[in-house]
Order: C-alpha cells, then structure tokens, then sequence
C-alpha cells in the first residue's frame, strides 16, 4: 500500500463564534492544507478537522 | 448487418502511438511543457491534474499539435458554458480554436450535449475536458462519446476526479483510449464476491468497512493494477508531483464551516420530528426545510460586500435565495446557453456581486478566482462538492477561501463521508505517482490472423 502524502487530524476548541474558532485552529496548525470547522456542541466547544 | 460488420463497429482502432510535439505555447510552466510532450508522444493518453493547473493550456497544446501534424480538425469537448472560455484560452495563448460552423482547419470546441451532431471523421482527434462525464458505466453519455472515439487515432482525456466515486471508473476512461475495456479491467485486477459480473457502482475498499464492498482488488493486484494506469495516465496534484518547483502553485487557506439548520415545521403525519435515515427522507427534509436553509445561506452572504458563489440542488432553493438576496443573479437549467454564458461572465466582473447555480450547470471548468466566498447545500456527491469548491479554491486565487456549508440535523456527517471519498481520490493520486516510472502497459491483440493448427488426427 502506497503511503498517502495527506493527514487528517481531529480535535475540539472552545470559542465565541466558528470565525474565531477557525482562527485559533489555523493558529495552531500553521501549514494545514485546509480546517473544517462544526458546532457549537451544547457546552460551547467547535469541533475540527484539519488537513495536513 | 454483417455480424463480421457488427464485430468491426465494435473495434477500436489501433494506434501506433503518438509523435514528437512541435508546438509548446510560450507560456507553458516546465510542468505543463512536461504533460503536453508526455501526451503527444503517447498519441493517447489521460491528464488527471488538479484545478488550477493548466489542463486547458495542455489540451490546447495538444490538439494544436495533431492539427499541425494531420491537418484536419481536432475535436475539444467541454462541460457546457466552458467553449467560450476554452476559445479565449487558445486566443491568449496563440492558437485557433472556435466553434462548430467556423471555417478553417482548427481546434473545434464544442459541449458535450452537441456531439450528435458530429461526424468522427472529420476529426483528426478528440480531447474530453472534464473527462469525468465518463465515469458511469451505465451512462447514455459515456457510450455516446466510447462510441465517437472508438476509430479516432489520437485520443486524450483530461480531468482532475477522474474516479470520483471509486477506482473501477477508471475502467471507462480506459476504455474510451482504447486500452483493456472496463469488464477486461475487472475481470484482470479486481474480484466479484458473488462470483458475477455484476458491475454497477459498489465501494471498494483495501480492507475497511465502508459501505457494503462488491468489487475488490485481488490479492496482488494493487501495484500492477497502478502500473497499468501509469501506462495511460498521468496525475499531478501540484508540479513537484512531476519533480517542479511549486513556488508558484502554494494554495491559500480553506476553511469550511458547517451550519446545521433545525426544520420549522414536523414531518407529515408526526407529532415531532425524528432523523431522517434513508435518501427519501433525506429528501423530503431538505423539501421541508427550503426557507430555513435559504435563509441561513442568504443571511452569510448578505451585506458582505465580496463575491460569492452559492450552489444550490434544487430549483425552488435558487428562486428563493435570488428573492432573498437582491445584488444576485441566477443561472438556472432553463436559461439558454448564451444566456448562462453571459451570466458566468458579468458574474466575474463583479455584476452582480452573487451568482446562485446548480453543481451541474456551473461547477466544472470554470474559473472564478475572483470569488473566496462559496456557499452550498450539504451534498452525498464528492466530485460535486469538489468541483463547487475548487471554482474558487484554485492556483490563482490570492485570497484566503471560506466555504459554508448548510446542513439539516440529518445531514450532520456528509462531511465525513465526503472526507472518506477524499481520502480515497488522494489514494488514487499518490498510487499512480509512485507508480509513474515502472507503468506496465498491457498490449491487446485486435488482429488474429494466425492459421489455428488443428492435429492431424482431428
């Protein structure tokens, strides 16, 4: 099996809106290809996607 | 008809491969002048390259060497609403093209909903944009053009989802080249779990558990099956795929938010709504939750001053959402072609400010770097969304892309299955790069004109 180039890691941050939450995601992921982000859960977290 | 009339039909014709180009536009990258020299020395040949990195240039080049070389006409099929960008395309970059009708030996565009009109042999060749159209089986189109292609010697396909759904589609880009036909194909990498040649669209999977498996890869059969598409095909994500540089070709962010819109109104017949499970309940919420959705969409892409492009799947979203939002305008299927063409193009010029189409009318080949605004509806389709995002989220674009997409409560995960899809496009890709320098081409044999040697004591 050849080894894919691409990663996908997941993970949850708390923020006011899915602006900031994607802000804070790109911040910790600098060199990401691409963020998803969905939300609110009902405890206020965002969850993420991002591709590496 | 003869039957031996009936077998000639179905033949393709052989090609003694391709020659050497004599015509590489000026403007070409080292990776594009790379593709194109690959593509004419093969004669036929698939370019599977991602948005954004030339492939029109490529095709161009391309077809404008068969011209140069036979004389005659070569054929460029694309998506409608494409042929007058692929003609501005080719004025840019020094070659003729124009449409059906115009005089002169040239590269003739034409979308693919006109190819009735064509006789095979007036053309030289024939190169598919967006080649991906080929890629059901069953499909009334596919057989269409397998069957216009079936005795052109040159021959070239180009798209960036070449198998969107899953790796047997390759099978009908083969087959339209005129390598091993889509069953051949099956039969020689893949295994049936029922032991038939049932072959309509099943996942396949390298041992995950993704939907209900039928056709899989027979236990040695990956890397061969890779090889022999590397004989046809070449695929590049960004030009270091090829071994260029990629300084030119960095994308910028993406980010996607998914919204989840709650119906107003319950289900017929409920006293409270419950989870749509299968596609007909999919369906009927996504009927029942029209303005709720139209509304979130409209209220992102209102007063922001930017382009944005709205993708919607139904008729009733698009009325709603142009009513909703007043500097938009909408491409719907009824529109005539110029019509759409117009639209597409104010659109780029920022008048109006929002477009509002289907997938299928507008988002494969055109370029509309100008956008980093896409909004859409939650959709099963991968090369859909692919494609709607890509218009945007392409080399070219400068500015960091935002997609919002609108679900229902049901539509939650369509994400994650989209991602499974992508995953499986990146398999596609990484596999026939690393497989590049070792393609095993399989020769077929059309002639048979060996005597059979019967025993004498027969």
């Amino acid at each position: 099996m050849t080894r894919l180039t691409r990663t996908f890691t997941r993970g949850r941050v708390v923020a006011a809106n899915d602006s900031d939450a994607a802000a804070l995601v790109w911040d910790k992921y600098p060199g990401a290809i691409s963020v998803t982000i969905s939300g609110p859960t009902p405890d206020g977290q965002w969850q993420y996607v991002v591709e590496l | 008809m003869r039957y031996e009339d009936f077998l000639q039909a179905k033949m393709h014709s052989g090609s003694d491969g391709g020659f050497e180009p004599t015509f590489i536009p000026a403007a070409a990258f080292d990776f594009q002048k790379y593709l194109t020299e690959w593509i004419c020395r093969k004669g036929r040949g698939a370019v599977f390259a991602d948005c954004g990195l030339g492939k029109t240039l490529i095709q161009l080049a391309w077809c404008e060497n068969i011209v140069r070389r036979t004389n005659l006409p070569v054929l460029l099929l694309t998506p409608l609403a494409v042929v007058g960008q692929t003609i501005k395309e080719a004025d840019k970059f020094g070659m003729e093209c124009g449409r059906i009708g115009a005089t002169g030996t040239h590269i003739v565009a034409v979308n693919y909903e006109q190819l009735h009109k064509l006789d095979p042999n007036a053309y030289a060749g024939v190169a598919l944009d967006e080649s991906s159209i080929l890629k059901n089986f069953d499909g009334a189109r596919k057989a269409q053009i397998t069957a216009f292609m079936r005795k052109m010697e040159y021959r070239a396909l180009f798209t960036a989802t070449a198998a969107p759904n899953d790796y047997i589609e390759l099978g009908t880009s083969s087959e339209a080249l005129g390598e091993l036909g889509h069953m051949d194909m099956l039969g020689r990498f893949f295994r049936n779990d029922q032991n038939n040649t049932d072959n309509h669209r099943h996942h396949i999977t390298t041992g995950g558990n993704h939907g209900a498996p039928k056709w899989r890869f027979k236990g040695h059969s990956q890397e061969p099956f890779w090889r022999w598409v590397s004989s046809w095909a070449r695929a590049c994500r960004k030009p270091s795929d090829l071994g260029f540089d990629d300084k030119k070709f960095i994308l910028p962010k993406l980010t996607e938010t998914e919204h989840v819109v709650k119906a107003m109104r319950k289900p017929e017949g409920f006293l409270f709504s419950t989870m749509a499970v299968g596609l007909k309940e999919q369906r009927e919420e996504r009927r029942r939750t029209i303005r709720e959705r139209c509304e979130r969409m409209a209220a992102l892409a209102i007063n922001t001053g930017k382009p944005a492009i709205l993708w919607c799947h139904l008729n009733d979203e698009g009325d709603l959402l142009q009513e909703l939002i007043p500097d938009s305008i909408q491409v719907s299927g009824n529109d005539d072609d110029d019509a759409k063409v117009t639209a597409f193009e104010s659109f780029i010029k920022f008048k109006p400010r929002v477009l509002i189409t289907k997938p299928k009318i507008g988002a494969w080949g055109l370029n509309f770097q100008h956008c980093a605004h896409v909004l859409t509806f939650a959709s099963h389709s991968y090369e859909q969304y692919y494609q709607s995002v890509r218009r945007c989220w392409r080399f070219g674009q400068t500015q960091p892309v935002k997609v919002d997409i609108i679900a229902t409560e049901s539509e939650i995960g369509i994400r994650d299955n989209l991602r499974r899809k992508s995953e499986q496009a990146e398999q596609m890709f990484t596999s026939l790069i690393a497989n590049m320098n070792q393609a095993q081409r399989i020769v077929q044999k059309h002639n048979f004109n060996k005597k059979e040697l019967v025993p004498s004591w027969l």
